[in-house]
């Protein structure tokens, strides 16, 4: 029997440069930052004060009257980000066979803005005084059920909490799945809404963001000497993931084949990354296995690049160990350079970048990247976007608690 | 203030057309909840928090299966209002 494949029909973004695939990619090609000073609450005691915010987003035009009101920010840039994923797709979902599509998202927090609503109402009123719709909205799996429900999807449906590799790990895991023949199709991506004074301040807390505040789209620089700390971002990207054999049948336009998908764990801390990147460098030599292919036919890697000392270092050198000499003469970027880390998202977003790179022929840059690091000594696209034609991708996510994820993607002619 | 029963009526009348997101005219002080609303359990509840929280009053859980109508909810806010003043 020939072995099925798993190809990207759709994609759709909710990210902080841009609301929908097109203004987010144009952006991002053009190296626009959505990093913004934080105003919606007040962070004069906070160390850092910006995030990547996605502005004028408007849930109501994605989102049925009924459902909206039993939503999180989370929930709304993630069905948000579908629903333009499914429209892009061109899938005609009243003719399809909707036991046959899942839905698999990452996600890490879940609705944290209901959420510390209701500690203050907790704090002020009492226990008692939790309202009853706080658990549906809350939860992490509002996420994939609340688009399931909306499109009627009857597969498979649940949430990654994969950390930072959330996304990374809900796209291979839909990978999986289609490849195995448990399903047909899956509606896959992250979303993650932190911009929150609880886990904004909770993340500020354990000293990890940048405190690099003036100008605020300066101050994700991954890889960059200066570089302090990622930037918190929030946003969503939802991938249709399709069969290759019915998406040809559909006659669908394919971006990209997802070729090969591997994960692992470094079981070495909650935060630090294991410092000789053992585990980074394992998860990428299997994906590369996974994917059938020799080191030598990567041709472009968006990084995790988060911007923290530790990461940028470690993950130069694990791509060296990885793929030798020819390391220096991969494009490496880092699309958290212009929105920040998105967490849960990061890797759906990511992954969207990766397809469009290969369908568009266009390498995305690392804008802030100005002063060299001896520690990162890669072709890091500073700057300014490249035309390339580019046969295959790889995507990298490393995650807190040590958990990795790596994504392989090949151009679809 | 007093609770005058077209006041709370009217309010009662708000809180459900805004959660069953249908519009007010259309909803009689007389219907019934289940059977000409279609409230399930779920959608009563959030009423019933709705209703705590606007007029300071409690809907024991014991109660809330004796609230059959629209009219219902009016009488046990006005009930409940009264024995807390």
């Amino acid at each position: 029997m020939k072995k099925r494949r798993a190809v990207v029909t759709g994609i759709g973004v909710v990210a902080p440069n841009g609301i929908g695939t097109k203004e987010f990619w144009n952006n991002t090609v053009q190296g626009v930052s959505g990093v913004k000073k934080i105003t919606s609450f007040d962070t004069a005691r906070l160390s850092s004060k910006i995030a990547g915010q996605v502005a004028g987003f408007e849930p109501a035009r994605f989102i049925p009257k009924d459902i909206l009101p039993l939503t999180d920010r989370f929930v709304q840039l993630g069905m948000a980000s579908a629903k333009m994923a499914l429209e892009d797709s061109r899938l005609s979902l009243a003719e399809e066979n909707r036991a046959r599509i899942g839905v698999i998202f990452g996600t890490n927090f879940g609705g944290v803005f209901f959420l510390q609503s209701q500690i203050k109402a907790w704090h002020t009123k009492g226990v008692h005084r939790f309202n009853p719709i706080c658990v549906p909205v809350i939860t992490l799996n509002a996420l994939s059920a609340q688009i399931a429900i909306m499109h009627q999807l009857y597969g498979p449906t649940f949430v990654v909490a994969a950390s930072c590799a959330a996304g990374s790990f809900a796209v291979g895991e839909s990978f999986r799945k289609i490849v195995n023949g448990e399903v047909d199709v899956v509606v896959s991506g992250g979303s993650e809404a932190l911009i929150a004074e609880m886990t904004f301040g909770a993340h500020d807390a354990l000293r990890v963001l940048s405190k690099r505040n003036d100008p605020p789209e300066e101050a994700s620089c991954p890889f960059d000497k200066r570089r302090d700390g990622f930037v918190l971002g929030e946003g969503a990207a939802s991938l249709v993931i399709e069969e290759y054999e019915r998406a040809c049948r559909r006659g669908a336009d394919i971006y990209a084949e997802i070729i090969g998908f591997a994960s692992n764990s470094g079981a070495y801390h909650m935060v630090i990354p294991k410092p000789d990147g053992a585990d980074t460098i394992r998860v990428m030599q299997e994906a590369l296995r996974d994917a059938g292919i020799r080191p030598k036919e990567v041709q472009y890697i968006n990084a995790h690049g988060t911007s923290t000392i530790q990461n940028d270092k470690v993950e130069t050198f694990a791509i060296k160990e990885v793929f030798g000499k020819r390391a220096y003469e991969i494009p490496v970027s880092s699309t958290k350079s212009m929105i920040g880390h998105t967490i849960g998202a990061a890797g759906a977003i990511e992954a969207a970048v990766c397809c469009l790179s290969l369908k568009l022929g266009v390498i995305t840059p690392t804008i802030n990247y100005r002063c060299p690091d001896p520690a990162c000594d890669l072709d890091y696209v500073p700057q300014t976007s490249r035309s390339a034609q580019v046969s295959v991708a790889m995507s990298n996510s490393f995650g807190f608690g040590s958990t990795n994820a790596c994504l392989v993607f090949r151009r679809s002619d | 203030m007093a609770l005058t029963k077209k006041s709370v009526e009217k309010k009662v009348i708000a809180i459900l057309a805004e959660t069953l997101d249908r519009p007010a005219q259309g909803i009689r002080k007389d219907a019934q909840l289940v059977d000409d609303l279609g409230i399930n359990s779920f959608t009563m509840i959030r009423v019933v928090y709705m209703v705590e929280e606007f007029f300071s009053v409690r809907v024991e859980p014991e109660s809330i299966g004796s609230i059959r109508t629209v009219a219902d909810i009016v009488d046990h806010i006005i009930e409940q209002s009264s024995r807390g003043t």
